[in-house]
């Protein structure tokens, strides 16, 4: 006889007999909670909802942040101008270019920050964000992720940066700590402007597929260096969502503006710095030697276009020349970048880049410069913000050298089927 | 100077209990041999003196965790004068049976009924008075953190703490034979004569490794015990 | 109820449709529908979210629900729009206030019936 549970049967019916004597139950009353339960469980509109909500949530983190990111912005380059009206054309290019342009590109990144976690503290204050958890874990766990990892994996889409802190909503170690790994393939809006360039130039009818094209690899790739990471390096499984479901509760703006307010805070103090003084190196590595770049006007004699040239034959099997190069390393700084640099380098504009890049790339080494674009290295900002958040410099190179091994592999791949199939 | 134990489940106000009972007079430290916080404070009730012990939060009284091998240990060593049980009413039927552990161990009990408000938010109507009288323990009916009950449970407190009660659980006539069985061979080589010879024999019964340890009996002598019943 | 239910789903059906026509296609179809696949994805499930109240033992809670996601993106379009103007005054741009009207805001209105519905019962029923 197992008396272990024969005494908890017995335990129980006593306090059945007790309870039954003593308690009465009266219809239990509906709760607000329940009416909103049974429309956002609900089996058929459910997970439409939450969808339709996470593009809420998108919306309203980029587009209406977006006027406080130019504001920022603008006064900055202002400051700029101003300083670079110094006699002295190294001190004007220090501080317009360096200084300025640096804080400038740092805090650029405070409005998205600020509004992701305003509209995330009003889901999670009032009791959605739990119940958004559920409806996609399922999906979720089968790629090493969880229900809690999706929305930062959303948030990439639009900047990697505050998706990345939005994992602080996450318990787990391991949990959070992939998916701050594979968050920086999410294909952030900064990339756009490349796909669009060059799918444009060199795949005119099916430009807007092979853009999108770019963006489900990017979700596959993350897919898959999830379950890699969950199964070769951290082991175990995604932890499960037990949670009580808390009722649901009308959120203060007080305690909202505080919380979002803490976390942006937290960007400010930490990660601020080691962008600036990032921002600082590119200003250096892109206007020096001094003399050599005619103070930062030939870029294409600066230690950024050394770098490019020496990485020129590690692109050049995907038919790639020193000037990818030089925007790739310009990329490294923002993503941004990228086709800015190339019009610099090409000495027509942002605008003529369309017009000569027929010259220098291929159908196929266009793809394969897509690919790395996509892969390649988390910008500075968000070298930035992996240290920070994974709180080694160890992970945050692991991180790195990840994916540019993965780029590496990925272009290859492409490159090769787009020239066996006959594109190029 | 009357010594009080709190005990209950995790999450059923305990703390704000023992707060609304302590006041500022606190100490937080942690219990011998290990990292789980312990702690303790004082009030003054009617000129009498309470030092108050806030055990883990605990569904049981296994030897298996080490919250509940805490609070055990207290209970059945440091021998409280009183066990104030903190029942969520809102999730009574989960919630008793810990009581009904305690009063396995014939601690001296007094229950707070806690979170009455949200159990009739849910739709339960608890008759106080028959479940006292049911369980032959002494209910205060508390909604903590609105400070209401917290009066009636010092007062409840001072008188138990007067009368030694022994609160006395019969389960159903199956299994009280082998605990009476059991009982009787304990009484009869009076092992462990310091702890309530009922809660041995239930402990006994369970195979529990600690009071067969303490005992010096193994699962043998217990099962030759019970053998001659089925 | 119902018939607001039913009023609502078919609005917000036609505007859906229209919007992800216009997505779609790449052209906005009508004024004030904007061309935006996931807006008209959007109005499509808050439709949905009408249609299953219609059948639904408590239709009241999809009505309620569904008039709360319709208002939250009336205001959301409109700090949108907001947002563009400002932008548009500090980058020194061109902007005209048409281009960013859409019918969601123009359907706030009938979201409020049901919305403050909902504000009433949160205060009534226990959490």
């Amino acid at each position: 006889m197992d008396f272990v549970s024969e005494l908890a049967v017995a335990r129980y019916e006593k306090i059945g007999e007790i309870v039954g004597k003593c308690v009465e139950r009266v219809e239990k009353p509906k709760t607000f909670s329940d009416i909103i339960d049974t429309v956002v469980t609900d089996k058929y509109v459910g997970i439409p909802i939450f969808l339709a909500l996470m593009w809420a949530v998108f919306q309203f983190a980029y587009s209406v942040s977006a006027p406080f990111s130019d504001a920022i912005d603008v006064f900055f380059s202002w400051c700029g101008d101003i300083a670079s009206g110094i006699e002295n054309s190294y001190v004007a290019s220090f501080l317009s270019d360096g200084f300025f342009g640096g804080w400038g590109f740092v805090l650029v990144f405070l409005p998205p920050i600020a509004f992701v976690f305003i509209a995330l503290t009003i889901l999670e204050q009032t009791g959605y964000l739990p119940r958004a958890a559920f409806v996609v874990d399922r999906a979720m766990t089968k790629v090493g992720l969880q229900g809690k990892s999706f929305i930062p994996m959303l948030l990439g889409f639009g900047c990697n940066i505050p998706a990345i802190m939005a994992t602080r909503t996450m318990e787990d170690d391991v949990d959070r700590k992939i998916t701050i790994m594979v968050n920086p393939l999410m294909s952030c809006s900064a990339r756009l402007p490349v796909y669009v360039l060059f799918a444009g130039v060199f795949f005119k009818e099916v430009a807007g597929a092979v853009v999108t094209s770019m963006y489900l690899l990017g979700i596959l790739l993350a897919a898959i260096m999830a379950t890699l990471f969950r199964k070769f390096i951290f082991g175990g499984k995604p932890s499960p969502l037990l949670m009580e479901l808390p009722p649901y509760e009308t959120p203060t703006l007080r305690s909202v503006l505080m919380n979002a307010w803490g976390k942006t805070l937290i960007f400010l103090k930490k990660a601020a710095t080691i962008l600036f003084i990032g921002a600082i190196i590119m200003w250096f590595l892109t206007t020096h030697p001094w003399d050599a770049t005619n103070g930062g006007e030939l870029i294409e004699n600066s230690y950024a276009s050394m770098i490019g040239h020496a990485v020129e034959p590690i692109v050049k099997p995907f038919g790639l020349d020193w000037t990818a190069g030089v925007a790739l390393v310009g990329g490294f700084m923002a993503k941004e970048i990228v086709v800015g640099t190339l019009g610099m380098i090409y000495g027509v504009g942002e605008e003529g880049v369309a017009d000569v890049i027929p010259q220098h790339f291929t159908p196929a080494s266009a793809l394969a410069l897509m690919a790395i674009t996509l892969i390649y290295v988390p910008c500075l900002a968000t070298i930035g913000i992996l240290r920070q958040e994974l709180g080694s410099w160890k992970w945050t190179a692991f991180v790195v050298a990840y994916e540019l091994v993965l780029a590496y592999v990925v272009a290859g791949i492409i490159y090769g089927i787009a020239v066996g199939l006959g594109v190029a | 100077m009357i010594r009080v134990a709190l005990a209950g489940n995790p999450n059923v106000g305990k703390s704000v209990i023992f707060n609304a009972l302590t006041g500022m007079r606190q100490k937080i430290g942690n219990w011998p041999g290990v990292t789980v916080e312990k702690k303790e404070g004082v009030y003054k009730y009617r000129d009498v003196e309470f030092h108050v012990v806030d055990l883990p939060g605990i569904y049981g009284l296994t030897a298996h965790s080490i919250d509940e091998k805490i609070a055990r240990d207290y209970i059945l060593k440091g021998k409280p004068d009183v066990v104030v049980d903190i029942v969520d009413a809102s999730n009574i039927e989960r919630n008793l049976y810990l009581t009904m552990q305690l009063m396995e161990m014939e601690a001296n009990i007094v229950i707070a009924l806690n979170k009455m408000d949200l159990a009739e938010q849910k739709g339960y109507k608890i008759d106080v008075r028959k479940l006292s009288k049911e369980l032959g323990i002494p209910v205060i009916p508390t909604i903590a953190v609105k400070g209401v009950g917290i009066e009636e449970l010092k007062n409840a407190i001072l008188q138990a703490s007067k009368v030694k009660r022994e609160p006395y659980v019969r389960y159903s006539d199956g299994i009280e034979r082998y605990i009476e069985l059991v009982k009787s061979k304990i009484i009869e080589n009076s092992i462990l004569p310091n702890y309530p010879p009922k809660f041995v024999a239930i402990k006994l019964l369970e195979f529990d490794d600690e009071i067969m340890r303490e005992a010096g009996i193994d699962g043998e002598v217990v099962e030759k015990w019970i053998s001659s019943v089925s | 109820m119902r018939w607001n239910s039913a009023i609502l789903f078919i609005v917000t059906l036609a505007a859906g449709l229209i919007e992800l026509a216009g997505g779609l296609k790449g052209e906005a179809v009508f004024q004030l529908f904007p061309s935006d696949v996931f807006g008209g994805l959007v109005m499509l499930t808050i439709s949905a979210v009408f249609l299953r109240g219609l059948t639904h033992r408590e239709h009241y809670a999809f009505y309620e629900f569904g008039s709360l996601i319709l208002l939250t993106f009336s205001i959301l379009y409109i700090l949108v729009m907001l947002a563009n103007g400002l932008d548009a005054v500090i980058v020194g741009e061109e902007w005209s206030i048409v281009d960013d009207l859409r019918i969601e805001m123009i359907l706030l209105p009938l979201a409020i019936p049901g919305t403050s519905r909902l504000i009433k019962e949160r205060r009534e029923l226990p959490p």
